[in-house]
């Protein structure tokens, strides 16, 4: 499986990246080189083994039904980039 | 006041109990020894008003007779612990400016112990790396020399306590991160089992792999604040209910154990021959100790780190997401609408190597690609899992090295993504099966480099770990 | 017409309800509607580096109850997913769902409903499946505004999201199926199923194809409908849209439309999502949760009653007629409302007709939502009683009673009757009186009455009710006046 560069602009578009075009490249080169390693993965046997999804032991981790603390608006805003005293703000989104 | 170089809070609490120093009297010989070092590029802050303040209300308190286990104990924590009111950025340009709004549980349970925290400590961004030359900040040097990487991520960590700029420091480990920079750095570091210590307020690389670790100059500080900072809370739902043993009590613990060795360690032509040399002299001093050593081996270990790259890498890409410029954290001053304000702020943001992984994680879950890699990685995890729960039947402890090498220069291995990735390969077993693992100093190679010695024990078998570490490192009479 | 009866629409549902809990699935914070912007939330609400979620066990528990009503198989071991996207009104950058195991699989939903030709339909709506997840923040885009603002009270609220088999044929077949949904959820406690305030929402997915043609045509998925009115709406038009498309040799564009109520038309969106790769994988962060049988049987026990057991229970232990009780036992808060007054009067006949009659009539539909009905319980059983007891009529108590009871709650049935003078003089002997003296004030009539002419009745009673200014009661007095003149 190789990374080429169609792939790599959707993989960046997907995770809201931007590759420079004098860094693909370079990224596609070291994603490969990467990628061949872990293919090493394929020889193992794996038929039959559950994916470990979990690795606590711990189940049913359950909160009571009851308010707890919550974060005065002005805290809540505090690191906001862009606000007023209300409300979060980013450039207009078009739906 | 003349402040000598503690190696344990014992010492310190003998020399406090007895008036020879003072709280403040230490943070403000740590604040100078900071200051003398601030060439190695330790701390991204440091909290010497609030330090001082702090040191004055412990020393009240000793007086009273109502102090804690850890009065008298300065540490400094990684800059991916969230502590209110101070800034936490995770070594990333992607959160400056930001101010967290609560405190981590390891952090909050040392300070209701009386513990003082001096400042906040430089790391590879988003704790991603092997050698602290990925941070935004720029790279932390070696105490030991400084053209060399201290190891990573928690880099500024390790040298701290090595450099004697705090008497111990929390970092975290997902890979080695803990364990590793201790071995470059000549301190002790240690990676809990999986789930021991809650994970609230750590600001998470990878969910499945992250511990908070303590990095000391003792075993015996190693296993307090292990005991302190162990066991469940309200917020985190992976956190062990398991009962949190009495780690520092049971340090004086001397059963004879069977101990196993990765014939890797000491055999393979990839570990420097200082590294095999010294393996071997720790291996010898425990069978002196009485333990049962010998070799073992492990097939699977050429996979553990493939399997460990691709989780991590998936588990990342998708943690990363929230620093989006929206809520919190850097924006894009060249943002002209929603998409570009994502793009322009997360690549400008973010270091290269952190881009690199988002990717490579972004890749590994991607529809087409998702069972190839990430579901095959999960079934190796468990093979992996499953084999050394099997060897843990057999022994109580395996050891192995902790590096390959010692401390590179900065900039040596950087240009290779490959060669960093093999410098976990001790390492990186610990986490993904989920199980304990300490690195002790096990001496220094021929130039003097430092170099470490690793143990790992059973899920929830830390006792142990720490019980045969404090008394390899009593007998090796390691100086401060 | 004649063009569309050659085909045939196919329709799946989602829908989402917003749980009734005191908090969100995920976090701590209030999960009330309509607070002050950004007041409800927390660290963990706005994805701080370092936050962890915990799940609200009453959040499992209603998404089991909602399952056990609609007979699905409830997942015994249950993960949660991660859905990664990039919104601005989804803090985390992913939203917290169930993927490969959602909390209950399969199931049905009963509906009633009339198909093209009038005829009334019974049938088995079957469920895909209905998950668990984390609903997302508001954004708000004004007119005029250069930017959007973004609040967060509403991310992390609980939902369920019910998914059905594309089994739905009709616009009438969606809106009864929405309509018992909501009754259903109202019915339980899980949801106030109010569309016009988003905690009930539905999206459709649509595709058409000739009639007897297995393969399926391209699915369109249409979204913005605040009512069940105008998902029926939503889907009468798509479907015409799509058949004229077919008809003309266009393409049908599998894509997201949005339904305009102003103009009743679907619209492709403007700026054209690409397809999204969710990269969906469980979440390390949440434990699994096992949902035991001993879990599963307390679940059960603590259920309120489905709308057909109370159905059963106001035929056999009320005595109502079918058509009674099921008028009454279509809302919960009026087959509450009607237990509540057969506590406090025997006349359960008596009650079903109040409530089906007068009360009904004062009790609009957010009124029943929020149980604000026109006469507490007990006033209703007073009045109720009242009439029993021969004091006053029926319909003085209906016409005259009942109204001023409203405007005026703080006072009793009986002080009302009192004050405005209404209580029926049911004292036999001093009517018996006034019978005598209006009957030895008419000798003619009587007499005339005698012979044959039984008419004459009506004026006795009229004379007897005006003597006694109105308070005599009709009917005993009718009743004696009779017996009077039978001597």
């Amino acid at each position: 499986m190789k990374v080429d560069r169609e792939t790599l602009q959707k993989i960046a578009h997907l995770a809201r990246l931007e590759v420079r075009p004098e860094e693909e490249q370079p990224m596609i080169d070291s994603l490969n080189e990467v990628l061949t390693w872990m293919e090493q993965l394929n020889a193992v046997d794996t038929t039959g083994v559950e994916p470990l999804t979990h690795l606590s032991a711990e189940r049913n981790v359950l909160r009571e039904d009851v308010v707890g603390e919550q974060l005065p608006r002005g805290n809540a805003l505090k690191n906001a980039p862009a606000k007023d005293d209300t409300y979060f703000q980013v450039p207009k989104v078009i739906e | 006041m003349s402040v000598k170089t503690y190696d344990s809070l014992s010492q310190i609490q003998n020399d406090l109990a007895v008036g020879a120093v003072t709280c403040r009297g230490l943070v403000e010989h740590y604040l100078r020894r900071i200051e003398e070092n601030r060439h190695l590029n330790v701390f991204v802050a440091v909290y010497a008003e609030e330090a001082l303040r702090r040191a004055d209300e412990v020393d009240a308190r000793r007086q009273e007779g109502k102090a804690g286990r850890l009065a008298g104990m300065v540490i400094g924590i990684k800059d991916v612990l969230s502590y209110t009111g101070h800034g936490v950025q995770a070594g990333s340009r992607i959160l400056d400016g930001f101010t967290a709004q609560f405190t981590a549980t390891a952090v909050q349970r040392v300070i209701d112990e009386d513990a003082i925290v001096i400042g906040r400590q430089n790391c590879d961004e988003f704790a991603m790396g092997s050698s602290n030359e990925n941070s935004a900040f720029g790279p932390v040097r070696n105490a030991a020399d400084t053209d060399r990487v201290p190891g990573g991520s928690s880099g500024g960590s390790a040298v701290a306590v090595q450099a004697g700029l705090c008497l111990a420091s929390l970092g975290s480990d997902t890979g080695g991160s803990v364990r590793q920079p201790a071995a470059f750095c000549g301190v002790v570091g240690l990676k809990p089992t999986y789930a021991r210590v809650s994970r609230w307020g750590l600001i998470a690389y990878a969910s499945s792999f992250d511990c908070i670790g303590p990095i000391t100059r003792s075993v015996e500080d190693a296993a307090l604040l292990l005991e302190v900072m162990a066991g469940p809370d309200e917020f985190d739902s992976t956190v062990s209910r398991n009962e949190v043993p009495a780690y520092h009590a049971l340090l004086k613990e001397n059963r004879p154990l069977r101990i196993g060795y990765l014939r890797e360690g000491v055999e393979s032509e990839g570990v420097d021959a200082d590294i095999r040399q010294k393996t071997r002299e720790a291996l010898d001093a425990l069978q002196a100790l009485g333990h049962t050593v010998e070799p073992v081996d492990f097939p699977l270990l050429q996979h553990v780190l493939p399997t460990y790259y691709i989780l991590t890498t998936a588990e990342a890409s998708s943690n990363l997401s929230r620093f989006d410029g929206v809520r919190y954290g850097y924006r894009s001053p060249n943002a002209t609408d929603l998409e570009s304000l994502y793009k322009k702020s997360r690549t400008e943001g973010f270091g290269d190597e952190v881009r690199r992984r988002i990717l490579l994680g972004t890749f590994a879950l991607s529809a087409s690609y998702y069972d190839a890699y990430y579901t095959k990685a999960q079934q190796v995890r468990r093979l992996i899992k499953d084999a050394t729960d099997a060897l843990f039947a057999g022994y109580d402890l395996i050891a192995t090295p902790v590096t390959p090498t010692t401390a590179f220069r900065i900039g040596e291995k950087a240009s290779d993504p490959l060669q960093m990735y093999l410098a976990d390969i001790f390492t990186v077993q610990a986490n993904v099966a989920g199980c304990p693992a300490i690195s002790v100093p096990n001496g220094t190679d021929r130039t003097g480099l430092p170099i470490g010695f690793q143990l790992m024990a059973a899920p929830f078998r830390e006792a142990d770990l720490l019980s045969v570490a404090g008394r390899l490192r009593q007998r090796q009479e390691v100086p401060a | 017409m004649e063009v569309l009866e050659k085909y045939e629409m196919v329709i799946g549902l989602e829908v989402h309800c917003q749980l009734l809990t005191a908090t969100k699935i995920f976090a701590a914070d209030s999960n009330q509607f309509g607070s002050e912007p950004n007041t409800n939330i927390s660290v963990i609400t706005l994805g701080h580096p370092g936050t962890l979620p915990k799940l609200n066990r009453k959040a499992v528990e209603l998404a089991v109850r909602m399952g056990l009503a609609c007979r699905s198989t409830i997942t015994q071991y249950n993960l949660f997913a991660r859905k990664n996207y990039f919104y601005p009104d989804l803090p985390k950058g992913y939203q917290l769902s169930q993927d490969k195991t959602p909390v209950c699989v399969g199931g049905e939903v009963p509906v009633r409903f009339r198909d093209a030709g009038g005829q009334t339909l019974e049938k088995a709506v079957r469920l895909h499946h209905i998950h668990l997840e984390e609903d997302a923040g508001k954004s708000i885009h004004e007119a005029g505004q250069w930017d959007t603002w973004l609040d967060y009270n509403r991310a992390g609220t609980p939902l369920i999201e019910m998914v059905t088999d594309p089994v739905i044929r009709s616009g009438e077949e969606a809106a009864a199926y929405l309509t018992e949904v909501r009754r259903l959820v109202r019915y339980l406690d899980i949801c106030d199923g109010n569309m016009e305030e988003g905690s009930l929402r539905c999206d459709v997915n649509i595709s058409v194809r000739l009639k007897g043609e297995e393969r399926l045509g391209t699915k369109v998925e249409v979204k913005n409908m605040n009512s069940i009115r105008n998902v029926q709406r939503a889907i009468e038009t798509e479907f015409r849209r799509q058949i004229e498309a077919i008809e003309t040799g266009q393409p049908i564009i599998q894509e997201t439309r949005m339904f305009d109520a102003a103009t009743g038309q679907t619209a492709g969106m403007r700026v054209k999502e690409t397809m999204n790769d969710y990269r969906y994988f469980p979440d390390p962060d949440l434990s699994p949760v096992v949902i035991s049988d001993e879990w599963l049987a307390e679940i059960r026990a603590g259920m309120p009653a489905l709308p057909k057991e109370r159905y059963e229970k106001l035929l056999a232990h009320y005595g109502l007629p079918e058509y009674d009780a099921a008028l009454i036992s279509d809302a919960r808060e009026l087959a509450d409302y009607f237990e509540a007054v057969c506590t406090r009067t025997a006349n359960y006949k008596a009650a079903s007709n109040w409530i089906m009659g007068p009360v009904k009539a004062q009790t609009s539909e957010k009124n029943l939502r929020e149980q604000q009905f026109p006469l507490p319980a007990d006033k209703l059983a007073e009045l109720i009683n009242l009439v029993d007891s021969g004091q006053v009529s029926f319909s003085t108590a209906s016409q005259r009673m009942f109204p001023v009871l409203i405007e005026q709650p703080e006072k009793s049935a009986e002080q009302v009757a009192r004050e405005q003078n209404l209580l029926q003089n049911s004292n036999t002997d001093s009517l018996l009186a006034l019978v005598d003296e209006v009957l030895a004030a008419w000798p003619d009539k009587v007499k005339e009455y005698k012979k044959g002419k039984k008419g004459l009745l009506g004026l006795f009673v009229g004379e007897v009710m005006k003597k006694s200014k109105g308070s005599a009661d009709p009917k005993l007095t009718n009743e004696l006046i009779q017996k009077s003149l039978a001597l």
